[in-house]
């Protein structure tokens, strides 16, 4: 395993940059997840580190070697793909063992090895079967003994996920980070799925239109993103657009008045605040927290362990609200009738709206000027 | 396995028709040429209704027929051979194609169809002869000192048979190569497989199905080549198909030309056969 080092890493197809500037290192035995809304990037990326796709720009280095112009048979690099492309006419076994096969290794090793992968996966009873004889979870698990069994440089994921059910997808990809951590595989998973990312990710790669957006933990990411953007991508952010008029203090366009701890643009912002940040402040109680706000309950769904309360704002804008299921808040709520919610100082995060797209739908919870 | 009127919401039945209406069309005359190829051939009365094997054996004890019909076997694997060879590059550039040049490349393929084999014979004559297109070029460029013979040889009868069955083969492989994952070729120079590795593990195998029709229509239509090698290949360049045509209409010998008729089309027959299922052997996974 060994680190990749990509630097001002571009690709233009016709004129059109579909990745642009991408700098990044992966630790040897970090995974990284690559995120972002479809058509942005993440797949060419990935080839390009792979060798499918020439880069148009930058370098891309495994371990010490510049490998941005080798072919991708000379690399050594494990890929999944999304729909898996296992070879139809090869057994189970004979997948596996193809990378071996394709570097002389002996016969006997070549088994052994593969039963190994196999066993790795748990799919060491299935070594006859042909791929279209196994189900979509066992195909899956194929592709990544396969990946695996050349012992690669870095793995490279892209949607491995997407073809299974909700249930399965949660159970691989804790096994796939279970594995990664036990192999110590430097790895690069592609996702569009940012729960999935979350999960699985050391570090996150957030890309916009063939550009890096934020790179960082989970953790810095969904508490602390730097866009609007990233803060919508992370979590269905609440958005309420206006400016900082005093220090810690934000201005709606409508006129109300929020708090915010921590320096902040002092331009055109927006004030987020996620949905499970939110309380809902019952009957006439004093609420909790310092910014208040009221409006009419539009809808509630129940969504599981917690309910999702759309409410429509004074500030002339729907907010989001999860509300636990098991708390008695949202027992008294009833859709149309008036409601106040209030969180905290510290759940308000002013962000840059300079790339707050003003028509795109992909922003839900857009200010009504 | 209702007989009678029982089954009359039956859909196959409606086939039926349809079914007995091809397959007269299809195999009666082969059988009434068979029937004939059983006769005797008379001088006066052109033919006798009998029979007897006299004609096959008259044929298989000949050795001008058994070397014509060697020669035919000849032609027809070279030239399915080399067809192959060629097809395969082109057709897996048209499968490989993006969608808004393919079917331009495929009407491009099957262009040369539209004209008769007799008209692109007499086309190939125009440039294989001896003041023929290509001499002349030849001349011009001072690479031969006098026109060399091209026309009438059994290279000029190989070209044209090529050229007349090549659209057949690129349309039969690339069908199905087009139906192969291109992600399979990348998986596979992912796992370390050069082009080479990648075409012999991956593509070949999975291009079978493709490669086994391609070749047994086109080494059915070398063994049955009639125009190019009577136009091509000149009086004394013999093949199987001109022969048939010349028992019964330039002898009105119907039932030698029967004969020789099934002899060429049992050969054929067990020939693909027996290669394709030695080539399915082979590549069974
Ligand atoms: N071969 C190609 N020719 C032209 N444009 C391409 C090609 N491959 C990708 N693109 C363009 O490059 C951009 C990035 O594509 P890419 O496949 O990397 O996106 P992605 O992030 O993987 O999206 P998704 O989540 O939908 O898979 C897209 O706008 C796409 O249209
Ligand atoms: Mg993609």
């Amino acid at each position: 395993m060994k680190q990749v080092t990509l630097s001002h890493v571009g690709k233009t197809y016709g004129g059109v940059d579909a990745v642009h500037d991408f700098s990044l290192t992966v630790k040897q035995g970090e995974l990284v997840a690559l995120l972002g809304p479809s058509g942005c990037g993440k797949t060419t990326t990935l080839r390009m580190i792979a060798g499918f796709v020439l880069p148009t720009a930058g370098e891309i280095r495994i371990g010490q070697h510049n490998v941005t112009e080798m072919p991708p048979y000379r690399r050594s690099t494990g890929m999944v793909f999304q729909n898996y492309a296992l070879f139809p006419h090869m057994t189970v076994s004979q997948n596996v063992g193809f990378g071996l096969e394709m570097r002389n290794v002996a016969r006997a090793d070549i088994k052994a090895r593969v039963l190994e992968m196999l066993r790795l996966v748990h799919l060491d009873h299935l070594l006859d079967r042909y791929p279209r004889q196994l189900s979509g979870g066992q195909q899956q698990r194929v592709a990544l003994a396969r990946a695996l069994a050349i012992t690669p440089d870095v793995l490279l994921l892209d949607e491995p996920l997407s073809n299974l059910d909700a249930k399965l997808r949660h159970a691989v990809r804790i096994e796939i980070r279970q594995l990664q951590r036990k192999l110590g595989l430097t790895t690069i998973f592609v996702t569009h799925d940012q729960e999935e990312a979350l999960a699985v990710a050391d570090r996150l790669v957030v890309m916009n239109k063939g550009r890096i957006e934020q790179v960082g933990t989970p953790r810095e990411l969904y508490d602390t993103p730097r866009t609007a953007f990233i803060a919508d991508f992370m979590g269905r952010a609440n958005f309420l657009r206006g400016y900082v008029s005093a220090p810690g203090t934000f201005l709606t366009q409508s006129g109300q008045r929020f708090y915010f701890s921590g320096s902040a643009p002092s331009s055109t912002s927006i004030l987020s605040v996620r949905p499970d940040c939110i309380d809902l402040v019952p009957g006439d109680a004093a609420p909790k927290h310092p910014n208040v706000l009221s409006g009419i309950v539009r809808a509630i769904t129940f969504l599981g362990p917690v309910n999702e309360v759309m409410i429509g704002s004074d500030t002339g804008q729907t907010i989001s609200v999860h509300s636990r299921t098991a708390s008695h808040d949202i027992a008294s709520l009833k859709e149309g009738e008036p409601v106040r919610i209030s969180w905290p100082v510290k759940a308000s995060q002013i962000l840059d709206a300079s790339d707050w797209p003003d028509n795109e739908g992909r922003y839900k919870n857009r200010t009504e000027d | 396995m209702g007989k009678g009127g029982k089954s009359r919401h039956n859909v196959a039945s409606l086939a039926v028709p349809a079914t007995l209406t091809v397959a007269g069309i299809l195999f009666l005359p082969l059988l009434m040429l068979f029937r004939i190829s059983f006769n005797q051939y008379d001088r006066y009365d052109l033919m006798i209704e009998t029979f007897t094997l006299s004609n096959y054996t008259e044929i298989l004890t000949d050795s001008f027929y058994r070397s014509v019909l060697l020669r035919t076997f000849e032609v027809a694997v070279l030239s399915t051979a080399v067809t192959l060879a060629l097809a395969f590059p082109v057709a897996y550039f048209v499968a490989r194609a993006p969608a808004r040049w393919k079917s331009l490349l495929i009407i491009l393929t099957i262009f040369p169809l539209f004209v008769g084999n007799m008209v692109r014979a007499a086309g190939w004559m125009a440039i294989m002869g001896n003041q023929g297109f290509l001499n002349q070029i030849l001349l011009k460029m001072g690479l031969i000192g006098t026109p060399i013979e091209i026309l009438y040889t059994p290279s000029a009868v190989f070209v044209g048979i090529v050229a007349v069955v090549l659209p057949f083969m690129i349309l039969s492989l690339q069908s199905v190569i087009e139906g192969i994952d291109p992600n399979l070729e990348l998986a596979a120079s992912n796992l370390g497989a050069g082009p080479l590795m990648t075409f012999r593990h991956v593509i070949l195998p999975l291009a079978l199905p493709g490669v086994l029709a391609g070749t047994v229509l086109v080494f059915i239509l070398c063994m049955n080549a009639y125009a190019m090698p009577v136009l091509l290949g000149g009086p004394r360049f013999h093949v199987m198909a001109p022969q048939v045509y010349q028992q019964i209409t330039g002898q009105s010998n119907w039932p030698f030309g029967g004969a020789l008729a099934f002899i060429l089309m049992m050969t054929t027959l067990i020939l693909t056969f027996v290669s394709t299922s030695v080539i399915q052997r082979q590549y069974r996974p």
